[in-house]
């Protein structure tokens, strides 16, 4: 009802003028890339540079849609959910002792959760594959209680969720950082004070409280590891490989653009539903 | 509440017998921040039943006091007793009492009727046990119908009854209050007042009620302490505070004036006269003499500094012409500085003569017309009966506004909630001149 | 933007210097990829049909008469003397870009008129640069020094007679493996893969004719088949490999160098460079055989300067020239003339110059047209994916 009046009549020229730039960007980044690979989705696919060309065909669809690719998509959404729980688990207090607890230290401690992700993301999964090898030092260390494993811990399940969950620690911290800092503390005391525990008080008050950050950071961590490809291709080996991996081959080596873009559609069109899904109360930090 | 008894006997005979077991027992409790302390060696007795307000300034431990009564900070020394049990490092979900705080602290993100039931849950109670309970606590709040609401959806009075329903649900022995009204406007704030005093009614509950605004603790209380720099100051019913303030702080911090100052006037004792078993002394302010009744326990030498105080509105103005108060009251000349008309009543201020500085405030009923028998600007004398004078006790830094420097405000409890409610108790006029 | 600016482009990108790394694609390649696409416009079109024009009937002539040349070759590839002999001999002054990846190669033609007279793509981009049309046919009149070439290149699969292309340089396809990882054990054929010391760790290519090409040599059969039964006799061998593989990715040399894979399918080339780093490294073509591969010198259709273009060609085919480049590369070189030049040491390396028995295992990749190219990437996606 307010909107009709504010959004009908109100907005002026001049004020749909100051709306070109980001207009713009949007139009020149989001939308034409995403309607470009929409259209290649319908194309078929070319072997030489063209990689797509005419007629229009479903073929991309019907290959995206094949039983055979379920078990990458069951792989990527196990990988990117662990790793959203683990980047949650971690997050959590972390985010929690920095908004709360860290006092002037505040903003050194949160840049010291941000200062490695200035780092490129390649390197730092090459980081982590020195670390994870045979004779890294993770391997070692587990070594010392027996626990190491020939070969080290590379071209595993678990490198690839380690992987994935320093690669997208920040996204989560970020949110949580943000909720938590504004959290009411006096909600605490009115719980326990009403007669619940601490445990209680976690799961009825901090947790619905620090909602539109979990739901805003798993977001934000979810999507782009079920996209990222590089993390697995790095880190996992011959039984890593996601969606985000299919995706790539599709469109390297001129593989096949039109089922590259089709499964990256499907991709988009899942992250659409999962944003719309989101909740009124995660809209507030996200 | 259907349980609960509907008549209600006068307010003046339902103040609780202060024998048996007392609800609140605070026994020599101490607690420090740091190098400040914010409560020392305090003891306090709160009566099963009875509404009692601590009353102080800010930064004079009330708070802290409530808190250790929540359990939400333990003492650093003295016990804290609950229906005769020490409490102290029981932790604040197992005490039997609940809070009302300042800033309502109602869960966002539950409804108005799962923030009453929150407290509930852990009780055991039966699922048509706990609507009935839920809905009877939002009725007493006058908030039937509101339950589906979210509290951001509630005004300020609202959200505060909620929290007050919530907090009474659970049934404690004791409910405390955290400043509950000082978020709320003026009107509201009245409003609340006349609610809390009719919960209380029909609940029965001890209310343990910390403020700094000695009017909410005057009207509401049974009893009342009033505390200052971490000790109490006077215990008493807001009558015997306010008609016989122990000290010149308490005299000074309860005042039920807006413009007034605390009608501290200091003198010097000319005489002391026995009739009987009443001795009057005779305190020589300015050009005047002011009449006061000894009390058996005191003495007093000639020309020992005193300070006398008398309330406002029991002192009267005479102009030069009138033949002046009767003999035997205080007779004090004195000149009109200043006349506020403030509706039921006209406040004067008037400068005693031959003191400067010593100032008075004395109230006149407007039962005549407004205009009629002002007095003009010629010279006016002021006077009261004996008994209305108020001998204060040696009191050297008797100035209540004053941040005492041993009290520390506890970290996160009165900070930052609500700006402009920290009381200025005296007003500048008083306080400057006083001295 | 002009043939000028595009030069300079390609010379900042260039403008680092890197060890070799033939064919070691980025990961960051399906940029190229895109940027050529969406240089060469968005709309989509119909397919190219390749001009089958008789390459005699085609005279290569400048289009801008000028002594100037601008060549696009891989980084590192090639002998100091070449490009200063060539212009003191001809006068014809040489632009020398460097690219390190053939995507970005890709990119730089797809983007139209890239002002290249003469460009190094491997094998496989051949094929596809020819299928989009790209290539000018060779004017064999300007090329004398052809016959240089071995019988094998002039008659390869990739292109019979020479008709778009001239070999740069070539290598193999073959096994990568470290001795002492393995325990000593000699790598003689596929079996390799299920040594316990190779288990869950060696690495196959992922690149679709050359991992195609590993599981129909173990399935028995020919590397540029194109009967769909073989094609899915090699999926089977591979799906059934993939439980015994560590990893699936071109980048081979890290892995090999470092230690973590004892063993790996592999470009000879980038077999060499990993030795530098671990000695223990050796390189052989399995019992079942392999493939070749080669980089070809070609020129674009847009080439301003063609026919300065056939005169470096024929320049490189000199004897001693291309004796040199083969000392200064150590690849193996396709000019039979030039083997006087060429090192004892380098001749008598298995590795670079197989044995008339081991060239017989080393097929080209022969161009299987769109459908069966199409289906051998298919097939190589059911593997990956399964």
């Amino acid at each position: 009802m307010g909107g009709m009046t504010r959004g009908g009549t109100g907005r002026s020229l001049a004020g749909w003028a100051a709306l070109a730039p980001a207009g713009l960007w949007l139009g020149a980044f989001f939308v034409v890339p995403v309607a470009l690979v929409a259209q290649y989705s319908f194309a078929t696919r070319d072997l030489g540079i063209a990689r797509v060309v005419l007629p229009w065909t479903l073929d991309a669809y019907r290959l995206a849609l094949d039983p055979a690719v379920l078990p990458i998509f069951w792989r990527t959404a196990a990988y990117s959910l662990s790793a959203t729980l683990a980047c949650l688990v971690i997050g959590l207090p972390l985010a929690w002792f920095v908004a709360r607890h860290a006092g002037r230290w505040r903003l050194v401690l949160l840049g010291a959760v941000l200062v490695p992700f200035w780092a490129s993301h390649l390197a730092r999964v090459y980081a982590w594959k020195a670390l994870l090898a045979e004779d890294g030092p993770v391997n070692r260390v587990l070594g010392l209680v027996g626990l190491d494993r020939p070969g080290g811990l590379l071209l595993t399940d678990a490198a690839v969720v380690v992987g994935l969950t320093y690669g997208y620690l920040p996204f989560m911290v970020l949110p949580l950082y943000v909720v938590c800092r504004r959290f009411d503390p006096r909600l605490l005391e009115a719980s326990y004070d009403l007669g619940h525990g601490r445990f209680g008080t976690f799961f009825r008050v901090v947790l619905p409280g620090l909602a539109p950050g979990v739901v805003a950071g798993s977001l934000l961590v979810l999507v782009p590891s079920v996209g990222d490809f590089v993390t697995p291709a790095l880190l996992g080996g011959v039984n890593q490989l996601t969606f985000g991996g299919v995706i790539d081959d599709q469109f390297r080596g001129g593989n096949n653009w039109p089922l590259g873009s089709a499964l990256a559609v499907l991709l988009l069109a899942t992250v659409a539903v999962l944003w719309v899904a989101r909740g009124r109360r995660a809209r507030e930090v996200l | 509440m259907s349980e609960e008894p509907r008549e209600t006997p006068a307010r003046v005979q339902r103040v609780p017998e202060p024998s048996g077991v007392p609800a609140v027992e605070l026994r020599g409790v101490t607690r420090s921040y740091a190098d400040q302390v914010a409560v020392r060696e305090l003891s306090l007795r709160v009566g099963e039943g009875e509404f009692f307000s601590v009353l102080g300034p800010s930064g004079s431990g009330k708070t802290t006091l409530l808190r250790m009564v929540a359990g939400f900070e333990d003492p650093d020394g003295g016990a804290i007793l609950l229906g005769g049990r020490d409490v102290v490092g029981v932790p604040a979900y197992r005490r039997d009492v609940n809070t009302v705080f300042q800033s309502y602290a109602l869960f966002p993100h539950l409804s108005v009727w799962d923030n009453v039931a929150y407290g509930l849950r852990r009780l055991g109670l039966r699922r048509a046990e706990l609507r009935t309970r839920v809905g009877d606590y939002l009725e007493l709040v006058q908030l039937a119908g509101y339950g589906r609401r979210r509290p951001h959806q509630l005004s300020g009075g609202q959200q505060q009854r909620v929290a007050i329903a919530r907090a009474l649900a659970r049934r404690p022995r004791v409910l405390l209050l955290d400043e509950p009204l000082a978020a709320l406007d003026a009107q509201l704030r009245a409003q609340l007042r006349v609610e809390l005093t009719r919960i209380q009614r029909e609940v029965g509950t001890t209310f343990l009620y910390v403020t700094h605004d000695q009017e909410e603790a005057l009207v509401l209380s049974h009893r009342l302490a009033v505390l200052r720099a971490g000790r109490v100051e006077q215990v008493g019913t807001p009558a015997d505070v306010y008609e016989r303030p122990a000290s010149r702080f308490v005299a000074e911090f309860i005042r039920s004036s807006t413009t007034g100052g605390s009608n501290v006037l200091e003198g010097t004792v000319r005489t002391v006269t026995t009739a009987g078993d009443v001795a009057t002394v005779e305190v020589a302010v300015g050009e005047g003499s002011v009449l006061a009744e000894l009390p058996p326990n005191r003495a007093l030498r000639r020309g020992q500094p005193v300070a006398v105080a008398v309330r406002p509105e029991k002192a009267r103005l005479y102009a030069g012409e009138d033949a002046g108060p009767p003999s035997g009251w205080s007779r004090v000349p004195v000149r009109l500085r200043d006349t506020v008309y403030t509706g039921a009543a006209t406040e004067h201020l008037v400068e005693v003569v031959g003191a400067p500085g010593a100032l008075l405030t004395v109230f006149t009923q407007n039962t005549r017309r407004a205009g009629e028998a002002e007095p003009g600007g010629g010279p006016v004398l002021a006077g009261w009966e004996p008994r209305f004078s108020v001998l204060l006790d040696d009191d050297p830094s008797g100035d209540a506004s004053s941040e005492p420097s041993g009290a520390a405000r506890p970290p996160a409890a009165e900070t930052g909630l609500t700006p402009g409610s920290a009381p200025d108790p005296v007003g500048v006029t008083a306080r400057s001149d006083v001295r | 933007m002009g043939d000028r600016d595009a030069v300079r482009i390609a010379r900042l990108w260039d403008g680092r210097e890197r060890p070799l790394t033939r064919r070691a694609m980025l990961r960051s390649t399906a940029f190229f990829a895109l940027a050529a696409h969406g240089a060469a416009g968005c709309a989509i079109s119909e397919p190219v049909q390749p001009r089958h024009t008789d390459p005699a009937a085609e005279r290569a002539v400048n289009e801008v008469e000028e002594p100037v040349l601008n060549f696009f070759n891989w980084t590192d590839y090639v002998d100091e003397d070449t490009i200063p002999g060539f212009e003191d001999e001809t006068g014809i002054s040489v632009t020398y870009d460097n690219f390190s990846s053939n995507d970005e190669l890709e990119a730089k033609l797809a983007a139209g008129a890239s002002g290249y007279d003469l460009i190094v793509p491997s094998d496989n981009f051949l094929r596809r640069f020819l299928r989009s049309d790209l290539l000018r046919p060779l004017d064999h009149d300007l090329i004398p020094n052809l016959g240089n070439l071995e019988r094998r290149f002039r008659e390869a699969e990739y292109d019979p007679g020479n008709r778009y292309s001239v070999p740069w340089a070539w290598g193999t396809t073959g096994l990568a493996f470290s001795r002492q990882a393995l325990g000593g054990a000699d790598v003689t054929s596929l079996d390799a893969f299920r040594l316990a010391a190779a288990r869950g760790r060696s690495v196959l290519l992922d690149e679709a004719r050359d991992a195609m090409a590993l599981g129909l040599l173990g399935a028995g059969h020919d590397p540029n088949t194109t009967d769909p039964g073989e094609l899915e006799d090699a999926v089977e061998y591979l799906l059934d490999l993939k439980s015994v593989l560590g990893q699936i990715t071109s980048d081979v040399i890290e892995p090999l160098a470092s230690g973590q894979a004892p063993l790996a399918q592999a470009w000879s080339g980038d077999v060499f460079q990993a030795m530098e780093t671990n000695p223990d490294l050796d390189f052989v073509i399995p019992e079942e055989g392999g493939l070749s591969w080669v980089d070809v010198l070609c020129v674009p259709r847009s080439a301003p300067h063609a026919a300065n273009a056939h005169r470096f060609i024929d320049h490189i085919l000199r004897p001693e020239v291309g004796g040199r480049l083969a000392n200064a590369i150590q690849y193996g070189s396709p000019n039979a003339a030039a083997r006087p030049f060429v090192d004892e040491e380098l001749l008598a390396d298995e590795r670079i110059y197989p044995s008339a028995e081991a060239l017989a295992r080393v097929p080209f990749t022969r161009d299987l047209g769109p459908e069966i190219e199409g289906r051998y990437a298919d097939a190589w996606t059911r593997v990956k994916t399964g």
